[in-house]
């Protein structure tokens, strides 16, 4: 019933054991699992769409769908309740509790087995000059300390600008902060760049438009470190290899 | 002529605070930077980002604090004396939320970015039909039917926007609500003041010739008409005026309350109760209100900026309760 915990969940066990994913799980903005959700009915997290599938386990974020959720524990469901991911670790961590409660810790071991070995390879290419990083989202949207953009951002041997400000989970900045901080590297992603909106004017801001000419831009898309995946190395790998391109 | 002294030396003063609240907006910001760093890149030449700052980010910021507000301030004062009642403003009356739901449509259906001036024509035409809507509902009826048709167009301006940002397939299109109905000024750009400036220009061009005509009209349509106003043209260029100035206004700011509504109140004692007096006066109070409430903002709460039309809503409700109290004890 959550965006992370049914992509670990389909990471693990064959489509035939799964009854319903969130509709985030399967939204291809935000999960990068979501052609193997296809197909499968959605949830948006309501008691009631999980009531008539008698799901034997429900997997669920321990934050999101909360009315939704304790329902269901009031009505005698299994239900476990997952720690959001703020770190790499907090993905292997998740990753083995869904594995124990689906009896695939083998899979498991394996998939962070592989993880670990990439990682391993990335981080021997680490910056060694403390770059600072922004992510400059919709609406000015910036990632502080204790977020999974950060814990990247750190195993890339960088500083989030958000950190910087001495900030921690995700704030908006303005475009004035953005400016005086001078970041080194910018990932101006839009999120779901579906219709317009305000939130996205800000990167039409001419002075937006200056700073991104200064800085080495990357675009890297929600998907990969909303949740830890796998696929959460190829932000890390893009954030490096952007590093290497602005050390001189 | 003392009072024409007096009035020379409130507008004087007037405009000494616009120049420093102009002037104030350009040293405060979420980014610690003065007027002294920007000073000195330009000296040294190098490590331009205050410069930036001020020219990218500030210089839009204030300049349409000044014309926003002036716009707010004026446009008030003009309705008031039009209407000769002390509750119209174009807040309450409905023309900033009409203009905002034009805005809206603009934004929202992609039509500004591939036409920018969408933007300020749709948000200028949508304050029209209000303000023709609000002239054929309450045009000679009391304060009340004209506060009471203000709240119906509001609502159904507010609810009309709030219908397309909910339709809008942008995740972010529905917190948006909160800029359109509150208003702000924060990070805008040059872009946007060459988008609205001008036709605040305009509507200011349209309204401060109406002043004189003002001034007989508050001795009563009659003897106004049998002085030779033509109340037809009167109307008219009023209504276009207020229009045009709130409709580019409220396209790049969002609704900001109470200001047409707290200015001219204040300053009516001080100018002896002459429109004609009373418009200008207005009209740099607006300016210097808004900025000043712009500069508040960034000081309360750095970091997470409250809305500017929090400000003016926290000084101009209780002045708007105040105001009716004060109605109904005249009506006793």
């Amino acid at each position: 019933m959550n965006a992370c915990t049914d992509q670990l969940v389909m990471m693990l066990v064959p489509r035939d054991r799964i009854v319903s994913v969130s509709y985030l799980a399967a939204d291809p903005d935000t999960s990068v699992l979501a052609d193997k959700a296809e197909g499968l009915p959605v949830n948006h997290g309501l008691a009631e769409e999980i009531l008539p599938l008698k799901p034997d386990l429900v997997v669920a974020g321990r934050y999101s769908a909360r009315a939704g959720v304790s329902l269901l524990k009031k009505l005698g469901f299994n239900v476990l309740d997952l720690e959001p991911e703020n770190s790499l670790q907090g993905f292997r961590d998740n990753l083995r509790i869904v594995a124990r409660a689906v009896g695939e810790e083998e899979k498991a071991e394996r998939i962070i087995a592989d993880f670990d070995a990439r990682l391993e390879r990335l981080e021997k290419r680490a910056s060694k000059t403390s770059l600072i990083f922004a992510n400059y989202g919709a609406n000015g949207m910036t990632s502080g300390a204790g977020t999974m953009v950060a814990d990247v951002v750190h195993h890339a041997g960088m500083t989030t600008l958000g950190e910087k400000l001495g900030f921690s989970g995700t704030r908006i900045i303005s475009l004035e902060q953005l400016l005086a901080s001078a970041p080194d590297i910018i990932d101006a992603d839009i999120y779901r760049n579906s219709g317009p909106a305000r939130a996205n004017e800000n990167f039409r801001h001419p002075a937006f438009r200056i700073l991104k000419d200064r800085a080495e831009t990357v675009s890297i898309p929600t998907r990969y470190w909303v949740c830890g995946t796998p696929k959460t190395l190829d932000a890390l790998e893009t954030l490096i290899d952007a590093a290497e391109d602005r050390a001189p | 002529m003392t009072s024409t002294r007096h009035y020379l030396l409130l507008m004087l003063g007037l405009a000494g605070l616009t120049v420093i609240a102009f002037i104030g907006s350009f040293m405060v910001g979420p980014a610690a930077i003065g007027l002294g760093d920007a000073i000195r890149d330009i000296a040294q030449g190098q490590g331009d980002a205050a410069l930036l700052i001020m020219r990218e980010i500030r210089l839009p910021r204030a300049i349409l604090g000044l014309a926003i507000g002036a716009t707010l301030g004026l446009t008030g004062a003009a309705f008031q004396g039009y209407l000769r009642n002390p509750l119209a403003e174009p807040g309450i009356i409905g023309v900033s939320s009409a203009s905002a739901f034009g805005a809206v449509l603009a934004i929202y259906t992609g039509l500004s970015l591939a036409f920018p001036l969408a933007l300020p024509l749709l948000a200028i035409a949508a304050g029209l039909i209000a303000v023709a809507l609000l002239q054929t509902l309450a045009g000679s009826g009391s304060s009340l039917t004209l506060i009471l048709a203000g709240v119906a167009i509001s609502s159904l301006a507010g609810a009309l926007t709030a219908l397309i940002l909910n339709l809008s397939p942008n995740p972010y299109a529905v917190q948006e609500i909160v800029f359109w109905m509150l208003g702000s000024v924060t990070d805008r750009s040059l872009d946007h003041v060459a988008l609205a400036l001008p036709f605040m220009v305009l509507g200011w061009l349209l309204i401060l010739p109406l002043a004189p005509r003002l001034d007989v009209l508050s001795l009563g349509e009659e003897t106004a008409h049998s002085l030779g106003v033509n109340l037809r043209t009167t109307r008219l260029l009023l209504i276009i005026g207020t229009a045009v100035a709130v409709g580019a206004a409220t396209a790049v700011s969002g609704v900001i309350g109470f200001i047409g509504l707290v200015i001219p109140h204040m300053l009516r004692p001080l100018v002896g109760r002459k429109p004609s007096r009373l418009l200008p006066a207005s009209a740099l109070g607006g300016a210097v209100l808004l900025l000043s409430a712009d500069i508040f903002v960034r000081i309360i709460t750095p970091g997470v900026e409250l809305k500017l039309g929090v400000v003016t809503a926290l000084i101009g409700a209780p002045f708007f309760l105040f105001l009716i109290l004060k109605t109904r004890w005249a009506w006793r």
